[in-house]
């Protein structure tokens, strides 16, 4: 039964890029927005919106009943999670079967089974596909935490058996920050995900971080979709992912893709989803001797598998030509898979960097705020998948990601140009953003030779944080602007900054005073 | 130095920087949109105004002056290089929920020391002590919604502190 009207129960650019796909498929598509949303790109990018609740997620976006109500009311048949919120809740999956919805994703209990850490590591073992160290112990206690940290052994991480995304999630180097690290992880995962049981995991040091995007259908069959890169990360949050993963011998991508579809097949998996390993063993970067080809034997454990849409999926549809919403879409509505292993191959090189709107030299504390002025980088070989535009609101209540730069092109050096390119062409006033950062790590030099491991964008931080490209020795641009202020005092002049009415004085603004201590020659850019 | 003179009107015209060799020409493209020509190079110029900050991006790189250098009071009270000025209070950046009160009121607090956590984007965000201090007053409960600005603890000088002076 193919799918006639979809309510997409997400926000921001998710549901904005399933909104294109249901218009590419002439599907309907219901948007949902909380009463801060209503006039959001991805609530008006839809057929219809249905305002289900508060800004507070769980009275709108985590909200069961009201995404079900809003569902009926506006006669969906289907319902696409998005990433984030409830796509990942078997209780989301069961309520909307049992309202007669489809569910594009995996049946509740092959979500439920994934998202427990513990069980999906039993099966992975039975099922003979290699997992990290690791275990939930059944005493949840901080004494029966530290007994499990114990026998595994430092370092380690806390994690949120029901987590994902990096929340309640704590890297611990010894036993004297364990307690701390399982209170926060205990607090953040009881506030995201309502289930605050831990987990403590073997931490492999300097691992790389490598998935295969999946999908599988009702008849039992499963092909993969080749691999993705995401080892630029930052407190377990991905900041760039690239696809292919750069020097990884032909050996061992057929050791993750095979593994990644018997754990496909040993779950009993249906649509899209990523199998995540760890990927170590290779010789850490630097040495320059991790070429193409020597890394067969490279030790590869399971991670988990994320049963819903990546938010990196785009890059997979750059290098493989495919379009895995329509996919979702179309195993949902019963369909066999479109495509044979033997139709999916690669081609050229994708990277995706996303944007968050944060400080990064403030911890990376979330900004909020008005985009005053917001403008997309185009051209050949850029997709940018955002949730927002000029006059948009940033609210601290939702994830900080506005948009994510994908480029593509058919070598890696060219990806990696057209990306710093596409950086340089964006405009965000009005919030702060990562976007310098972004830039700067594009053109790192372990970044440029593909050597990144989970540790890189940690371990060099401090070096990003500053000024290490050198751009900012290049006055002109600094000179540029004043000159634009001295022009946009003139023009702005004589007017009430507040009522709008012509005051007396017509003197522009001197653009020295308007921009304070700042200076030519000093440090200037002010993380945005 | 710091001056600059010129012959503009609200079109465009050619200005002058001092430290700057030459004149510089300059125009408005289109509503926020500025266009600046130094040297016969040429770079695309963009402003807006925030309600706590002004906003340039020249060409790939963006500028943010605040408009009152203490409008970010946490952030200005977590910097450690804010260090021994407790007076300052500490207050969110943003809108936020409470999500831990550390400290209780006349508790003697370091540097660094965590206060209250706030939880925004569903991440946790410590605010610190900025320097040595005793807790005046927590005017704010977990669990609650926050907004910017509004001391959420109060922190006073340590009585019996002996070497604050001349550091």
């Amino acid at each position: 039964m193919s799918i006639r009207r979809l309510l997409i129960a997400n926000r921001g650019e998710i549901a904005v890029r399933i909104v294109r796909a249901c218009r590419e498929l002439e599907i309907e598509s219901v948007a949902v927005c909380s009463t801060i949303d209503t006039r959001a790109p991805h609530a008006r990018a839809a057929d219809r919106c249905v305002t289900i609740g508060p800004p507070r997620p769980r009275e709108s976006y985590l909200s069961i009943g009201a995404l079900i109500d809003a569902a009926r009311q506006t006669g969906a048949d289907a319902v696409h999670p998005g990433y984030g919120f409830l796509s990942e809740s078997p209780e989301m999956a069961d309520a909307c079967v049992e309202a007669g919805l489809t569910w594009v994703g995996p049946p509740a209990d092959v979500i439920a089974r994934l998202g427990s850490k513990i069980e999906a590591r039993r099966l992975m073992e039975a099922a003979g596909v290699p997992v990290v160290p690791g275990e939930t112990p059944s005493d949840q206690s901080d004494d029966g935490l530290a007994e499990a940290a114990r026998r595994l052994g430092y370092p380690l991480l806390v994690k949120a058996s029901a987590g994902g995304g990096g929340r309640g999630m704590r890297a611990v180097r010894d036993a004297h920050q364990l307690d701390d690290a399982v209170r926060a992880s205990r607090r953040e995962a009881e506030a995201a995900f309502g289930d605050g049981t831990l987990y403590v995991e073997r931490l492999l040091t300097h691992p790389r971080h490598i998935e295969v995007q999946v999908m599988a259908d009702h008849e039992g069959g499963v092909v993969h979709l080749y691999e993705r890169e995401c080892s630029v990360q930052r407190r377990h949050q991905k900041v760039i992912e690239e696809s292919p993963a750069p020097h990884l011998s032909s050996t061992l991508r057929a050791r993750l893709t095979q593994a990644a579809v018997t754990a496909t097949e040993a779950a009993g998996y249906r649509n899209a989803g990523t199998v995540e390993f760890l990927v170590g063993g290779t010789n850490p970067a630097g040495d320059g001797d991790r070429g193409d080809g020597d890394n067969d034997d490279a030790v590869v454990a399971f991670l988990e598998m994320n049963t819903r849409l990546q938010v990196e999926h785009p890059i997979t549809e750059a290098v493989t030509g495919r379009d895995l919403v329509h996919a979702q879409l179309a195993v949902a509505g019963g369909a066999p898979l479109p495509w044979t292993q033997a139709d999916i191959q690669t081609r050229g090189h994708a990277i995706e960097c996303r944007l968050y709107a944060e400080r990064p030299d403030e911890d990376f504390t979330p900004d909020a705020g008005r985009l005053l002025f917001y403008r997309e980088p185009t051209g050949p070989g850029v997709r940018v998948d955002s949730g927002v535009a000029s006059g948009s609101t940033v609210s601290s209540h939702y994830d900080a990601l506005l948009a994510k730069l994908v480029a593509f092109a058919d070598t890696r050096d060219t990806a990696l140009a057209r990306a710093r390119v596409a950086l340089a062409q964006l405009v965000v006033l009005g919030v702060q953003t990562n976007a310098t950062l972004l830039s700067r790590i594009l053109r790192h030099p372990r970044m440029m030779e593909g050597h990144v491991d989970t540790a890189f964008l940690e371990s060099e931080l401090d070096g990003l944080l500053v000024d290490s490209d050198g751009a900012g020795d290049d006055e002109g641009p600094a000179v540029a602007l004043a000159a634009a202020l001295a022009l946009h005092g003139r023009v702005e002049a004589g007017v009430h900054p507040t009522t709008g009415r012509r005051t007396e004085a017509a003197e522009p603004q001197d653009p020295w005073s308007t921009l304070g201590a700042w200076r030519l020659g000093q440090e200037y850019v002010d993380w945005s | 130095m710091q001056t600059l003179t010129g012959d503009v009107d609200h079109r465009g015209g050619q200005i002058q920087i001092d430290g700057v060799d030459g004149l510089i020409d300059v125009r408005r493209i289109d509503g926020d949109t500025y266009e600046a020509t130094i040297d016969g190079r040429r770079f695309e110029v963009i402003v807006a105004s925030g309600p706590d900050a002004d906003w340039g991006w020249v060409d790939g790189r963006t500028f943010r002056w605040p408009l009152r250098p203490d409008a970010h009071t946490a952030s200005a009270a977590s910097d450690v290089a804010q260090a021994g000025s407790v007076a300052s209070p500490i207050a969110a950046t943003m809108p936020a929920t409470v999500s831990q009160v550390a400290v209780t009121v006349g508790q003697r607090v370091s540097r660094g020391d965590v206060l209250v956590v706030l939880e925004a984007m569903k991440m946790e965000i410590p605010l610190r002590s900025p320097g040595e201090a005793r807790v005046a007053a927590i005017r704010c409960a977990e669990g609650e919604t926050v907004v910017p600005g509004v001391p959420l603890v109060e922190l006073a000088e340590v009585d019996d502190s002996l070497a604050t002076a001349d550091e």
